[in-house]
């Protein structure tokens, strides 16, 4: 009731705020509307500012690069700005709507310092959002690399708030939260798993992204779906100008992306593929004994700017491992996603966006023996309707609503006999199947000259639904005697359980001066998807599954609060945080649970609950010859689960105390940059066993507590330089050339610790086999790599 | 599917190097282990009560003498256990067990009793074995001499949810990939007809194969699993969280009572 009436009253405020304050001030307004471009290439600029002085108003463009001022009648000069771009002001008289499509230069040399005239580069300083991070993908370029690979998701395990299990890995953990908690979009479409070579290097293809964007909290009502982040990585639109080429040849993988315009300014396209070589040696090197390991990337997408009311998007994304052994065994997995946007203006303060999205995660694991071998296939898929409206009403209040419906499929796993011989049958687990919906409204309010609000809510169903058999177990719990009572089995879409739950979200700006202010958020998450994994990295064989009657949704809460400033004419940006978040319904499985292949899989779930808060420190700074951030956070996160650990709470298992990175870039002249990345964290913990006993030969564990060592700090430097050869005016080509050395101090970082039967080095047991040892495991020492990149 | 994770850390591998540590661990109070095993074989039946010991000790665990060990079945007939070596009980009088029948375990430490009960599954008898070259493994052994493969030929009752545990012998030295690995199967995927299956080691000629299978129960086969995962962890990266066995004793020992139908089967490698 009381969940009821708090919804109740916030949709209230909602609409009353929306209906109240456009007419408020009785007087004529216009409205100046248009989209900010790269004059290059004709990109869109993301999140761009525009700025109005005398009236103080201001806005930034959209994720499509749209933006909307509505004002009084006058004449008004508006600064552009975007960190990168020379600021641009522009002068407008306004007596009727004004459609005004900018495009801007991007600052002229690397060397010569931006100059800033316009106080609006402020970004992190003036918007309501916080605990939000864009990824700088050009700078990131510029910085050392594993194997010389720019990697997005491992710049985001240095940022605040977000740490990794260990270095090789793809996985990244938000404010304490599990890696399956984290929403990632690749063009609004997701990608269910982000690695390559299990997790040395994400999927994401530095040289087609033109935004990331992580956001750890203060989650806006148009998202949700997941309980601890989302990252938005947006690829780049194609140049509209002229064709170009870049491409790169580095030790692991060989890239090249060909982009131009279809209709000089009207449409382009972009095509982008990566694929390793390091299989073209293997297979013909007797060594590897036929075992040959690759992995591909392919990117596309084109857009049509119809006229300036209508553009549309199609983008496409195929990426995947491809494992072959000795000829007999094959396993791989990828990711395909399709993504098509139609943007739309009603009228220039209506802008709507029409998103179909289809994604598909699967694996295969191929054993081509006749006898014991067999075809072993899963995947989900999904397909969804999204519909975004932002209404700009007044440059104090927009509204944002809209709708998302999601039909998800599951297929937990397929085995195909190898014929006649196998002793194999083929059989399949049940599919599972759902219906996501989601209803949502938020406001952007500014409220007065110092406080801006953003809040809404999100109404989120989720139906799991037929066909499928659901059976009624004695005791879900008891996953060794299963005592089945009864089943139901339920026909195509009938609802087999539904669950809806409201999702506030809330966040504050107030500014404290021009250079700094305090930001407040609330949010709730619920997530209906659960990752079937015990594991603290996932692993490509891992499957999905919906909430259902065994699995109940998890449900997150979070509040934050941030101070944000910048200094020396925004050279620098600083923000602290902090955060609390509680979540529970956790996925969580018993002890030693069997999560593949498992009919009754239900009986091993156990939920649980999590906890965790942190301090958070950043520090920036985007102009200079250094260019580069800081980060530092604090953090703690504990886990509880009936039946684990004596029912005592433990630290989760990407607890890690204190985090600090560095990044930095420094431009030595027109030639010559160098960059350096130093990554310091506490150790992860780890279950170590507090003795041992053998039982029928076997030399078995005992452990008294779950994660209750913690491994060697870990600590990591690494260093590279780039080389432009100046460029010859006649011609467009153009080189780089990158060399680096990954883990330039050479330091054993340990990645985990096993246990074994105690031997030598060449396995030979050491005295009567009843003794153990431990071992710990080490990834990479000092690599270096070269790599070379060109563009005409 | 274990297998192949591993098989799939291939990658760490290549760039991973490793070395042997001392952790500094802490010490808690010995559980009491115990391990037993009822078949329908004569000469097969146990139990062993023990002690866990710190995690660098040598040698066996600690015997535990002086328990007072005995089964029962559910016809009514007692078995008593006397202890043969320290802490190792075997019956005082030769008995098999028979399948269908349920055995109930007792034991007395000092004031401690504790209980466990299975019943003794089916297990189907093994068609034959058979013997045949491996001619990729002759071309070049890992082991010299070793490349024969040693088939199964059984038939997997359909009407039934069966679990089984393996074990293989060479000349009588248990195969287990150095205590590495217990083959304990289910039989989801199973097809009633099982030829030709090569038995997962190599033998040289000469050589003595045999082959045993025990049926356990649902829960004996979850122990089994738990064993290959808390015995093969990786501390927990790519594999599950390290967690204890379960058990099915009761009193507050842990280890496990099993209950097997066993058959078995044996062949000479020969030409």
């Amino acid at each position: 009731m009381k969940r009821a009436l708090l919804t109740a009253c916030l949709l209230l405020g909602l609409l009353c705020s929306a209906t109240g304050q456009p007419n408020a001030p009785q007087e004529e307004r216009f409205t100046i509307s248009g989209y900010l471009k790269d004059a290059t290439s004709g990109e869109e600029l993301l999140y761009a500012s525009i700025f109005e002085p005398t009236t103080k108003s201001g806005t930034t463009t959209n994720l499509y690069g749209f933006y909307s001022l509505t004002l009084p009648p006058g004449t008004y000069e508006l600064t552009f700005s975007y960190i990168g771009f020379q600021p641009l002001v522009k002068t407008v008289a306004l007596r009727s709507d004004v459609e005004l499509n900018v495009e801007m230069q991007p600052a002229a040399a690397v060397l010569e310092e931006v100059v800033v005239t316009d106080k609006k580069e402020d970004q992190s300083v003036q918007q309501v959002a916080m605990s939000r991070l864009d990824v700088p993908i050009e700078e990131i370029k510029k910085l050392p690399s594993l194997l010389g690979e720019p990697d997005v998701i491992k710049t985001i395990q240095t940022l605040p708030g977000v740490t990794s299990a260990g270095e090789g890995t793809s996985a990244f953990f938000v404010r304490g939260g599990s890696a399956d908690q984290n929403l990632i979009l690749i063009d609004e479409a997701p990608v269910y798993d982000v690695s390559h070579l299990f997790g040395l290097f994400s999927v994401f293809n530095a040289d087609i992204i033109k935004s990331a964007e992580l956001y750890k909290g203060g989650i806006p009502a148009k998202y949700g779906g997941r309980l601890s982040s989302l990252l938005e990585v947006t690829t780049r639109d194609g140049n509209a100008k002229q064709f170009s080429a870049t491409g790169g040849v580095g030790l692991l993988a060989a890239k090249l992306t060909l982009e131009g315009p279809i209709v000089e300014d009207k449409a382009s396209f972009i095509v982008s593929g990566r694929r390793s070589y390091a299989d073209l040696y293997m297979k013909n090197s007797s060594q590897f004994d036929g075992t040959a390991v690759s992995f591909y990337d392919l990117n596309a997408k084109a857009n049509w700017k119809a006229n300036n009311k209508n553009r549309f998007f199609l983008a496409v994304y195929g990426g995947r491992d491809i494992w072959q052994f000795d000829n007999n065994f094959k396993m791989d997995w990828g990711n395909q996603t399709a993504t098509f946007r139609w943007n739309h203006l009603f009228n220039d303060r209506l802008f709507s966006n029409l998103t179909l999205v289809y994604s598909d995660f699967d694996y295969v694991l191929h054993d081509k023996d006749p006898v014991d071998g067999f075809l072993w296939e899963a995947n989900q898929r999904e397909a969804s309707f999204k519909e975004d409206i932002t209404y700009f009403i007044t440059p104090d209040f927009t509204l944002k609503f809209g709708y998302q419906g999601i039909y998800r499929r599951f297929t937990p796993g397929t085995i195909t006999s190898n014929g006649a011989e196998s002793i194999f049958k083929s059989t399949s687990l049940q599919q599972q199947f759902a219906l996501d919906h989601a209803l949502y409204l938020g406001a952007e309010h500014q409220v007065t000259e110092r406080l801006s609000l953003e809040y809404g809510l999100r109404y989120s169903l989720f139906q799991n639904i037929g066909k499928g058999t659901i059976y009624e177990y004695e005791d879900p719990a008891d996953n060794v005697d299963i005592i089945i009572r009864d089943s139901t089995t339920y026909q195509n879409f009938e609802t087999i359980k539904l669950f809806h739950n409201p999702e506030p979200r809330f966040a504050a700006r107030y500014m404290l001066d021009q250079q700094s202010s305090f930001k407040a958020s609330y949010n709730r998450m619920v997530q209906y998807v659960h990752l079937i994994s015990n594991s603290t990295v996932p692993v490509p064989f891992a499957t999905w599954a919906p909430s259902s009657p065994y699995l109940g949704p998890q449900k997150a809460d979070q509040v934050a609060v941030g101070y944000f400033r910048n200094f020396r004419d925004n050279m620098f940006e600083f923000s602290a945080e902090a955060y609390y978040k509680k979540a529970d319904g956790l996925t969580e499985f018993a002890d030693n649970a069997e999560l593949f292949f498992n009919p009754h899989l239900a009986t091993e779930f156990r939920q649980g609950r999590s906890e965790s808060y942190g301090l958070e420190f950043y520090l920036r700074k985007s102009k200079g010859n250094l260019t580069g951030f800081a980060s530092y956070t604090l953090s703690e996160a504990t886990m509880e689960v009936a039946g684990v650990n004596n029912d005592k709470a433990f630290p989760a298992n990407h607890d890690r105390r204190h985090n600090l990175n560095l990044a930095m870039a420094y431009s030595l002249s027109p030639r010559w940059s160098l960059g350096a990345n130093f990554t310091y964290a506490s150790g992860r913990p780890i279950t170590l066993p507090a003795g041992k006993y053998d039982f029928d030969g076997y030399l078995v564990n005992f452990y008294s507590s779950r994660n209750g060592y913690r491994l060697p700090a870990f600590h990591r430097l690494d260093l590279s330089a780039t080389y432009e050869p100046k460029k010859n005016e006649n011609r467009r080509w153009q080189n780089s050339f990158v060399v680096g050395v990954y883990n330039a101090y050479n330091r054993q970082n340990p990645w985990t610790i096993y246990t074994r039967t105690k031997q030598d080095d060449d396995g030979n047991i050491i005295g009567d086999g009843t003794e153990k040892e431990a071992r710990m495991v080490y990834l990479f020492g000092a690599l270096p790599y070269f790599s070379w990149n060109f563009k005409f | 599917m274990k297998n192949i994770l591993l098989l799939g850390l291939f990658a760490l591998a290549l760039i991973s190097c490793e070395k042997t540590v001392e952790l500094d661990l802490e010490q808690t109070e010995p559980a009491t282990i115990i391990e037993g095993l009822i078949t329908n074989q004569p000469g097969k039946q146990y139990i062993r009560i023990s002690r866990s010991a710190g995690f660098y000790s040598s040698g066996q665990n600690p015997a535990v003498s002086g328990a007072i060990v005995r089964v029962e079945d559910n016809e009514g007939n007692t078995f008593s256990f006397i202890e043969q070596e320290p802490g190792f009980y075997v019956p005082e009088a030769p008995f098999s067990g028979k399948v269908g029948n349920t055995y109930t375990l007792f034991a007395k430490v000092g004031q401690e009793t504790y209980t466990a009960s299975e019943p003794m599954n089916y297990v189907p008898p093994f068609d034959s074995l058979s013997i045949r070259i491996d001619p990729e493994e002759q071309a070049g052994p890992e082991d010299e001499g070793r490349f024969y493969e040693v088939l199964v030929y059984i038939k997997e009752p359909q009407a039934t949810v069966d679990y089984y545990l393996a074990k293989f012998y060479r000349n009588d030295t248990i195969m287990n990939w150095d205590g590495e690995w217990a083959f304990a199967y289910d039989d989801l995927l199973l097809s009633e007809d099982i030829s030709n299956l090569p038995v997962p080691f190599y033998y040289a000629k000469g050589d003595m194969a045999k082959v045993e299978m025990y049926a356990v129960t649902r829960e004996c086969y979850k122990y089994y699993l738990g064993l290959n995962e808390n015995i093969n962890s990786d501390g927990g990266m790519f594999s599950g969280q390290p967690a204890n066995l379960r058990t099915n004793i009761e009193g507050g020992a842990i280890g496990y009572f099993q209950v097997s139908g066993l058959e078995d089967a044996e062949i000479k490698v020969a030409d």
